[in-house]
């Protein structure tokens, strides 16, 4: 009896501890089905009778196919992603679930990459058109245009140039873009006695002229704020008509153009004084919300999706109005602003391309529509359209800040503003944009001489795309 | 009779190592699966050119390829010599600053539990909660960067932002967390010290000095011994440390194997030469242990 209860117990306790060794090899899929039913059941609770019945005659070829949509957990939770998977389903009868991936911080490989190299069967992701590159470049995402054909989909004549073409082919469909902008903060343009700035023949010059008489440390208040993200260092030489690469595919920040921009947007910290120095920005831990949390920053240039942060008045509550203009220009040239498109595509794994590329449509179409501030990537919608849009749905949203349609339109809509890539989309980009932010920041913390930093990404940038072959 | 009880010692025997080995089995199930196969499995791609986003059949046998780039490389060499450079620092700092004060603490000091529980407190707190505490009490607005302007010095460092102040910082502030476990672990041997040999080394006129390097050294030797070896694979195993204080930078002034081997792996996409990199430093750390292990004989006193 003794024996049997002593075997008894070791067996137990030997189970457990091999029950607590392989406790993290289970599955998450039951879960995550189980999360995605639940929000499923929300989803469709929150849609509204009208919108449901409207649709239930119209012809629907994929009605009751399932497709898993890669996504964050927080994404996936996210208000935006529950009302685009319920239009879905309004539009072509498709039930989306969340396949849910861990966040992947900066510097470290998109899970959704490690879980489609693995072959887990995915029908949709989302990405920026430069991250898709690395997708395309692991072999993991389908070439829409055989399917466009098939259904004689012209996707260039609706997102033009938004579209991410790798090699001649075309890779996902673009849903919003993200464009550049400068928000500036009311109040410490009326304590300052400064007038609103204007957004025609918005410059950089204008922008440091303004800064610098906003400025006043002793108070704490700088008239700029950037971030320390790669594009900073190159922005300015971008907007001069500045390639990261040169036309035999090495690499260019050998150029004067680049040198110039290194010296631009250190020297605005360094020497105009007019935004923290690199190194302040950097001991100081400043985060990239700090414009909205301490109202002590005169002008913010970012990309425009820190807009959302606008009516979140719960987390970022603020009594001080904010403005829009566009991301300012170098004097003598042509008014220009980076974007960064954001695209859905269809991996390999995916087991019904057809159905999701129906869904990745009407995603890539009317996500813009959902009321969530974002700017469509859509090069055919006419005039009428974009203005019924802002004026009914895009500033809405912002009437605390008295955000006017023409503010948006300057912003975010003027078809003579040139686009220019945020990111860089080439051989090596991962890399580089480490080395940039590296060296970049060496220089700017006076670590070493704006020669030897060009010097370091030159070789480093070159090494890496001679590495990318 | 004689004869039945020694069948049943040993059936008894059987029946405890059979346990023993039941209990050890998913430790060593665990080993295997998570330890010993990714090991074994970045040997094998250590002599590969597999890249991270490259198919498998795409890989190629490259020999000693990547081993041969590591040494022409200068920016892994860089960071090796950085490596070489924190283990340098850290291991003579945090073994004797353990061993002082576990002396101290063990002579007897006011509120010794207190004290004890205060230097021990580090090892067990988070590591981001510690890079939180130590980027706003060395940043500008920080009492460091305050005391120094009131006490005259001009744009002094940003310690942890500054080429030459980032590394030896990051080690300081890496002995301040792990120094706590070489104090318990002294004060446990110290305490194991025969207060006869003391007296007697005391009689015979050795002064304080003398007592502690010709009495209490050696026989707290084989902790030193232990330490020695955990405090030089601790000091390799810097990348959560230095990830979240200074991630490598400024420039690559903290990028040591470590940060090295995870860009080479998830940045650059080179799985092949990272696990190379990886190889090299197990190999270095091997070599480190198997030098102590030799040695302790000279100097360990069981």
């Amino acid at each position: 009896m003794k024996k049997n209860l002593q075997k008894l117990i070791a067996c137990g306790l030997v189970t457990a501890m091999f029950a607590g060794v392989l406790t993290g090899c289970g599955s998450s899929n039951k879960n995550n089905t189980a999360e995605t039913n639940k929000q499923d059941n929300s989803a469709t609770a929150t849609a509204t009778p009208g919108e449901k019945d409207g649709d239930t005659g119209s012809a629907k070829p994929f009605e009751g196919v399932k497709l898993k949509y890669a996504t964050t957990q927080t994404a996936s939770t996210g208000e935006e992603n529950q009302k685009l998977i319920q239009l879905v389903k309004d539009e072509t009868g498709i039930d989306i679930e969340f396949f849910v991936i861990p966040n992947s911080d900066s510097g470290e490989v998109d899970k959704t990459l490690v879980s489609l190299m693995n072959g887990d069967e995915i029908d949709i992701i989302y990405n920026t058109k430069p991250g898709l590159k690395t997708f395309y470049n692991a072999g993991v995402l389908t070439d829409l245009s055989e399917l466009a054909k098939t259904e004689s989909y012209d996707m260039a004549s609706k997102f033009g140039d938004y579209l991410p073409v790798f090699d001649d082919a075309v890779y996902g469909l673009p849903a919003f873009s993200d464009i550049w902008i400068t928000l500036y903060n009311k109040k410490i343009f009326d304590d300052a006695g400064v007038a609103y700035p204007s957004a025609k023949d918005w410059t950089w010059e204008k922008y440091v002229e303004t800064a610098k008489s906003l400025t006043n440390t002793d108070k704490g208040i700088y008239g700029s704020l950037m971030l320390d993200y790669d594009c900073y260092n190159y922005m300015y030489a971008l907007q001069k008509g500045w390639n990261p690469y040169k036309a035999d595919n090495t690499a260019n920040f050998d150029d004067p153009l680049f040198k110039e921009s290194l010296n631009f947007y250190y020297g605005l910290g360094n020497n105009d004084k007019i935004q923290p120095s690199i190194l302040d920005f950097k001991a100081s831990g400043t985060a990239w919300n700090a414009f909205f949390t301490t109202g002590q920053y005169g002008m913010f240039v970012c990309g425009g999706w820190t807009t959302s942060v606008l009516n979140n008045f719960e987390k970022y509550p603020r009594d001080w109005k904010v403005g829009l203009l566009p991301l300012p220009y170098p004097e003598g040239q042509e008014a220009s602003t980076l974007t960064v498109p954001g695209c859905y595509a269809i991996p390999t794994t995916s087991k019904n391309k057809e159905a999701a590329f129906a869904a990745v449509k009407c995603m890539a179409e009317n996500q813009y529509k959902l009321g969530f501030g974002r700017v469509p990537a859509r090069v055919d919608l006419s005039n009428d359209e974009v203005n019924e849009y802002i004026e009914n749905s895009l500033a809405k949203p912002f009437a605390f800040d008295e955000l006017t349609v023409d503010d948006f339109k300057t912003a975010w809509f003027d078809p003579t503003r040139k686009a220019l890539s945020e990111k860089i989309i080439g051989p090596g980009s991962s890399v580089i944009s480490q080395v940039v932010i590296e060296e970049g920041q060496l220089y700017g913390q006076g670590g070493e001489d704006v020669d030897a930093a060009i010097k370091n990404i030159q070789n480093k940038a070159n090494a890496a795309i001679e590495s990318d072959k | 009779m004689q004869a039945e009880t020694k069948t049943k010692k040993y059936n008894r025997q059987k029946r405890e190592n059979r346990y023993g080995a039941m209990f050890v089995t998913p430790y060593i199930c665990g080993f295997i699966l998570f330890q010993g196969l990714p090991f074994l499995i970045a040997i094998g791609l250590a002599f590969t050119n597999v890249r991270y986003i490259s198919k498998i059949h795409d890989a190629k046998f490259i020999g000693f390829g990547n081993f041969i780039k590591m040494f022409h490389d200068q920016t892994t060499m860089d960071a090796l010599g950085r490596t070489a450079l924190y283990s340098l620092l850290y291991v003579p700092l945090i073994m004797i600053i353990g061993f002082t004060m576990a002396y101290l603490v063990n002579k007897g000091i006011h509120f010794k539990n207190l004290v004890r529980s205060m230097f021990f407190l580090p090892y067990v707190a988070n590591m981001v909660a510690v890079s939180v505490v130590f980027t706003l009490l060395l940043g500008p607005k920080g009492p460091f960067i305050k005391a120094l302007l009131a006490i005259g010095v001009e744009n002094p460092p940003f310690f942890l932002y500054d080429m030459k102040t980032a590394l030896p910082t990051v080690v300081c502030i890496a002995v301040w967390k792990g120094v706590g476990l070489n104090l318990i672990t002294y004060l446990a041997a110290l305490q194991g010290v025969s207060g006869d040999l003391l007296e007697a080394a005391e009689i015979d006129g050795a002064g304080k000095i003398k007592r502690i390097l010709h009495v209490i050294i050696p026989m707290v030797s084989p902790t030193t011994f232990f330490l020695l070896i955990s405090s030089v694979i601790t000091s390799l195993q810097n990348l959560t440390i230095i990830q979240v204080l200074t991630q490598g930078g400024p420039g690559q002034s903290t990028t040591v194997m470590s940060i090295n081997i995870i860009r080479t792996a998830f940045t650059r996409f080179e799985t092949g030469y990272a696990s190379a990199q990886a190889v090299v430093m197990f190999v270095i750390v091997m070599v480190f242990t198997i030098i102590q292990w030799q040695g302790q004989k000279k100097w360990v006193n069981y």
